[in-house]
């Protein structure tokens, strides 16, 4: 059966599609030009002149030890983010499988984290976490651990990536759920027949089954990590304490809109539109190549 | 290879009991087939014996085994699942292999047992394809693989042929049996086709709403008729049910508006009312000018399904109880045509029309 609507007016198509045309040209393209334009230009510290520089400040980008830097922060971050995530959400999303009763209630429960602003999940870990008054940093003190993040830079990436993995767990639990759920029954109790341990049967099976949507959520969590999470890293370290989290997303903002430094800080937005790019094409192609089971 | 019994077996879900009380010991070797309506409890009795359902109460053995607490792997059972439940991610190789790895069996036993089930079954060829690029019946005879390289004690099968087509479906038949037979593994087939049934078991086990109505060899099952369930499921057409009264000397029974003589005679059970059952094919027409015509039952055909090999007459009787009977295929009969027939008195079979158990001589 042909799928496709067939227009018969020439215009009407375009009419159609004139509204989200207008909006991603606006919202989208325009800016991502201009941040482009801005990426070539160097302006003084007063904004009296402005030079045009070609690719200078990409060159100066890639030599500067705070840049790279940077990029090796997002690494740690966005692989961490990723990581716990899915390996929190996997977990939770196993139980919630075996358990058949009650899987609503988990359910509506997981979901919640994903509606709360990113700020705010950030404030609540903070909160938690809070050296002189958080509970667990209180807890941490008894079993004789010195919490301090706002000191200790390990610290302060660890309870970041905590606060942003919080926020995706939800998100990757509902897929891996929704994965475990479209898994023929009758495989699990073949494997339930041919294997004893329900680990082994968990990583033979139950898991290389899933792997379409691990890809997917992978991709997913790494976007998220890298350009969703400025408003925990904003209140909860601004990118300290010495540069320990400042994540190319923030420092694109800290480098520009505190340091004033509007031509690095346009590079550094075009260098993160690139990889969004190049992630969106691997999604893409990885998308329409999907394994097909059965 | 081992005896299965199954004894007492109930299995509620919530408050629908689904198993009531079945029980059934099936020899080393044999091959039992459990046969009854679409939701009776047949897959949910095999799903019992494998484990993967735990029962309200009763006891499964497997070789002397109770194997209740057991996990299912622990069972020392293969199963074969409708739908055939291949890993997709494997090949069919590692679809064999997956269940010995797991016992820790030593790599080259393993290859030697992948291989020599690989060439009865014919699969040598497909070892190292994914099951999605398999036929139905190549994925079959996978499912079959992974089940005989276990060398279990007991084969279950739930209805592993009603995805295939019906040509491919009685040559599968034919080697699941032959393979069962020669590997001599105890197995469980579960079944709502009475052809497959038929063919395949050493015994059957007729299933209905949970309860055991009767467990024989496929040719007693067609004979003797347990109840009247089993009268009607095992036959095709269906086996012809008429009101009757037994008469006075107990000798025969009054029915359609004919006395029909019995096998046994019924001494004492005067006046008491049964359901005679005739099966189509055991009602032979009398011929005109024999001694006693009026002891037949006279049908009028109503309507005629030509079947090639035999033809099916639907017709009333007299009193307007449908009565079909069958024909051979070369004796042409048509609507309106009238017969006077009568069954031998050993093929007539009688039931009790409350508890519908047969009535038998000697025992009731
Ligand atoms: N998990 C379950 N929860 C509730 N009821 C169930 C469950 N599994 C089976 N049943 C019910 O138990 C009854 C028997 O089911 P079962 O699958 O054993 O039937 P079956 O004889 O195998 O039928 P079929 O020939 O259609 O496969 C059905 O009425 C079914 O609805
Ligand atoms: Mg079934």
């Amino acid at each position: 059966m042909e799928k496709r609507v067939v227009f018969r007016h020439r215009w009407l198509p375009y009419a159609l599609l004139a509204p989200q045309l207008a909006i991603t040209l606006v919202f989208f393209i325009w800016p991502a030009a201009q941040a482009l334009w801005q990426s070539m230009l160097v302006q003084d510290a007063f904004g009296l002149s402005v030079r045009f520089v070609w690719f200078d400040n990409f060159t100066y980008l890639f030599g500067n030890r705070e840049y790279l830097h940077s990029i090796r922060v997002t690494a740690v971050f966005s692989l961490g983010v990723a990581l716990l995530g899915l390996v929190v959400a996997l977990l939770l999303a196993a139980m919630a499988d075996h358990a058949i009763r009650g899987a609503v209630v988990y359910k509506t429960l997981l979901i919640w984290p994903y509606a709360v602003a990113p700020a705010i999940a950030g404030v609540l870990w903070l909160f938690l976490f809070n050296p002189s008054v958080g509970i667990v940093a209180w807890w941490l003190q008894g079993i004789g651990i010195d919490w301090n993040h706002k000191i200790s830079g390990n610290q302060a990436m660890l309870l970041v990536i905590i606060a942003a993995a919080w926020k995706q767990v939800s998100y990757n639990f509902l897929f891996f759920l929704a994965g475990m759920q479209a898994i023929p029954r009758s495989l699990i109790e073949a494997a339930a027949i041919d294997c004893a341990g329900p680990g082994k049967r968990f990583f033979t099976i139950v898991f290389p089954l899933l792997s379409p949507t691990t890809f997917f959520l992978i991709v997913v969590n790494i976007v998220y990590a890298f350009f969703d999470t400025f408003g925990i890293i904003h209140a909860v370290t601004r990118g300290g304490p010495a540069q320990a989290t400042n994540i190319m997303v923030y420092k694109v903002f800290s480098d520009g809109f505190i340091g004033l430094n509007l031509g690095s800080s346009a590079a550094q937005s075009v260098v993160l539109m690139a990889i969004v790019v190049t992630l969106t094409v691997v999604q893409f192609r990885f998308v329409e190549r999907r394994v097909q089971y059965g | 290879m081992a005896e299965v019994v199954v004894s007492g077996i109930v299995k509620s879900f919530g408050k629908v009991a689904v198993l009531k009380e079945v029980s059934v010991a099936i020899a080393d070797g044999e091959m039992l087939v459990v046969l009854g309506p679409s939701g009776c409890g047949k897959s949910t009795l095999l799903r019992i014996i494998a484990g993967l359902e735990t029962a309200s109460a009763g006891d499964v053995m497997i070789g002397g085994r109770r194997v209740n607490d057991l996990e299912p792997a622990e069972r020392d059972i293969a199963m074969v699942f409708q739908n055939y439940a291949l890993y997709p991610h494997m090949t069919v190789r590692q679809n064999m292999a997956y269940g010995l790895k797991n016992l820790g069996t030593a790599k080259a036993v393993i290859e030697k047992r992948v291989a020599e089930a690989a060439q009865i079954l014919g699969l040598a060829e497909l070892l190292d394809r994914k099951p999605r690029q398999l036929s139905g019946g190549q994925r079959q005879r996978v499912a079959m693989g992974r089940a005989i390289v276990r060398e279990p004690e007991a084969f279950l099968f739930d209805e592993p042929l009603s995805n295939l087509d019906a040509k491919l479906r009685v040559q599968m038949r034919h080697e699941i049996k032959q393979l069962q037979r020669r590997l001599g593994t105890t197995g469980i087939f579960v079944t709502h086709d009475q052809v497959e049934a038929m063919t395949l078991g050493d015994r059957l086990l007729v299933l209905n709403q949970g309860v055991v109505e009767q467990v024989d060899t496929p040719i007693e099952v067609y004979a003797r008729p347990a109840s009247l369930f089993v009268a009607g499921f095992i036959g095709s057409p269906a086996m012809n049910v008429l009101d009757g009264t037994i008469d006075g000397d107990g000798t025969t029974v009054t029915c359609g508006g004919a006395r029909l003589r019995l096998e046994h005679e019924l001494p004492g059970e005067a006046g008491r009312e049964v359901r005679v059952g005739i099966r189509p094919e055991h009602l032979a027409p009398i011929a005109a000018g024999a001694p006693s015509p009026d002891a037949g039952l006279d049908v009028e055909v109503e309507w005629v399904e030509l079947l090639g090999a035999d033809t099916v007459a639907h017709g009333r009787l007299a009193d307007g109880q449908a009565l079909a009977l069958r024909r051979p295929g070369d004796r042409p009969v048509a609507a309106g045509e009238r017969f006077h027939l009568t069954p031998a008195p050993a093929h007539l079979h009688l039931f009790d029309p409350a508890t519908g158990r047969r009535i038998d001589k000697g025992r009731r």
